[in-house]
């Protein structure tokens, strides 16, 4: 059944792409520019391979923080909400197919990018191909637990109807002072990006010791506890104050 | 222009919680460039504000136009009695103040505590005439977006794709891997005055 029902959302999502193709050429092309102008800009002064991985989760991590919170505000918006709550499934159930047929959908438009990336940069791997899957293995681990933060943050969105300026603005945040691009040590920032696994990741790729993978773990349970105690408080909190039906 | 002003800054009021957030986005866009370019000099910060300027303006115009042509608002417009196209350049001068305040803003916190140290070794007039092309080329490609979007419709991937091309390759933010670029004509003009 959840087979089905994520090819059913699979084919969906892609018939959805398909009719916006020209939009879709056009911004991966920009990203492709901007992912190797920022290789290019650290050359020597950040590993190419390190940069290379993390732009890589980036590209994930940014539709896993937004993703959740449009789709609450999409069913608001169109006021299909309605139809979500009295289908058979809970909502968190429709949210989490949402995600799954999203990551693939993201897989299949990155593997073609990252190519280009990999192959306009020169780009060189670990020499071992068990690391490199293992970092690739930590890096959907990280993407699926941004999902808990994506999922915590669309709780928000059940009360506010709109809050995609937000999560639109964390995206940026992500890129810039989360630990993807180098930055200074000991700045406001670096701080503020402790909330992210973005700086234990990095440690993952460059030092490969298992205790950062377990970091990980640690960090995707805490965002998807946090993330579905608190959807599942705010969506009792519409539901009985029923404004959840009123844009 | 002064009525497009007030109309512009009633509409950011009555979007609050929008307001604030775009704010905030921007803040971080340009403070997060502004680290990963370390801006230390006046010259690199003038360059950036003069890429900011073009491009902001550019982007902010084109969302409001497509708005206002998906929901038929643009159909108003066209019954003026100055042309849409009037109209729209003299938002531009609104887009302008919005833009110049957000960057002067993030500057002041990029670079406080200490600011920005010593001057920007050129001549004031060399320093005008380069802003004057500036604008003139930005406001011609301004007028080139409108009539494309209003031709178009959809636009707005094509320009974010334009905006990424100017941001690394114009020379303005990132060095430019070109030996002539649009930063080193500026330069040029600067230098000949």
């Amino acid at each position: 059944m959840l087979i089905q029902d994520i090819k059913r959302e699979w084919i969906h999502q892609l018939q959805e792409m398909w009719q916006f193709k020209f939009n879709l050429v056009f911004a991966n092309f920009s990203i492709l520019i901007m992912l190797s102008a920022y290789l290019n800009y650290f050359d020597g002064r950040e590993d190419k391979t390190v940069l290379f991985f993390l732009l890589f989760v980036w590209y994930f991590a940014t539709h896993s923080i937004t993703h959740p919170s449009f789709f609450v505000e999409d069913e608001i918006i169109d006021r299909t909400i309605i139809s979500v709550i009295q289908s058979k499934k809970s909502i968190g159930i429709v949210l989490l197919h949402k995600i799954i047929v999203q990551i693939l959908i993201d897989v299949v438009k990155a593997i073609p990018l990252f190519l280009a990336i990999y192959f306009v940069v020169d780009i060189k791997l670990f020499a071992d191909i068990v690391r490199n899957l293992m970092i690739l293995m930590a890096a959907f681990l990280t993407v699926f637990g941004l999902y808990g933060l994506g999922f915590f943050l669309s709780g928000f969105c059940l009360i506010f109807s709109r809050t995609s300026n937000i999560t639109g603005l964390i995206s940026h945040f992500i890129l810039f002072f989360a630990g993807i691009l180098p930055q200074k040590e000991g700045s406001i920032w670096a701080v503020l990006a402790g909330i992210f696994p973005f700086h234990t990741l990095k440690k993952w790729i460059v030092l490969y010791e298992p205790q950062y993978l377990w970091e990980l773990c640690l960090y995707g349970i805490v965002y998807w506890m946090i993330g579905a105690i608190f959807f599942h408080q705010m969506y009792q909190y519409t539901r009985k104050r029923g404004n959840l039906f009123h844009v | 222009m002064y009525r497009e002003l007030i109309r512009f800054f009633a509409y950011k009021r009555r979007y609050g919680f929008d307001t604030i957030c775009e704010c905030i986005y921007s803040v971080i866009f340009l403070c997060g460039l502004g680290l990963v370019v370390n801006i230390t000099t006046w010259e690199q910060a003038y360059y950036f504000f003069l890429y900011y300027i073009m491009t902001n303006s550019i982007l902010m115009a084109n969302e409001e136009l497509e708005y206002e042509i998906r929901s038929d608002q643009y159909s108003n417009l066209t019954v003026w009695k100055k042309s849409s196209i009037a109209v729209y350049f003299m938002r531009f001068f609104a887009y302008f103040c919005w833009s110049s305040a957000l960057f002067l803003f993030s500057l002041f916190l990029l670079t406080f505590p200490n600011f920005i140290q010593g001057e920007f070794s050129a001549s004031g007039f060399g320093i005008l005439v380069a802003t004057i092309t500036h604008l003139f080329i930005t406001m011609l490609l301004y007028y080139f977006m409108l009539i494309a979007t209003v031709r178009f419709q959809r636009i707005s991937v094509l320009l974010y794709l334009m905006n990424t091309i100017i941001l690394f390759s114009s020379g303005m933010v990132f060095p430019s891997q070109f030996s002539v670029s649009y930063q080193s004509f500026l330069k040029f003009l600067i230098d000949c005055f």
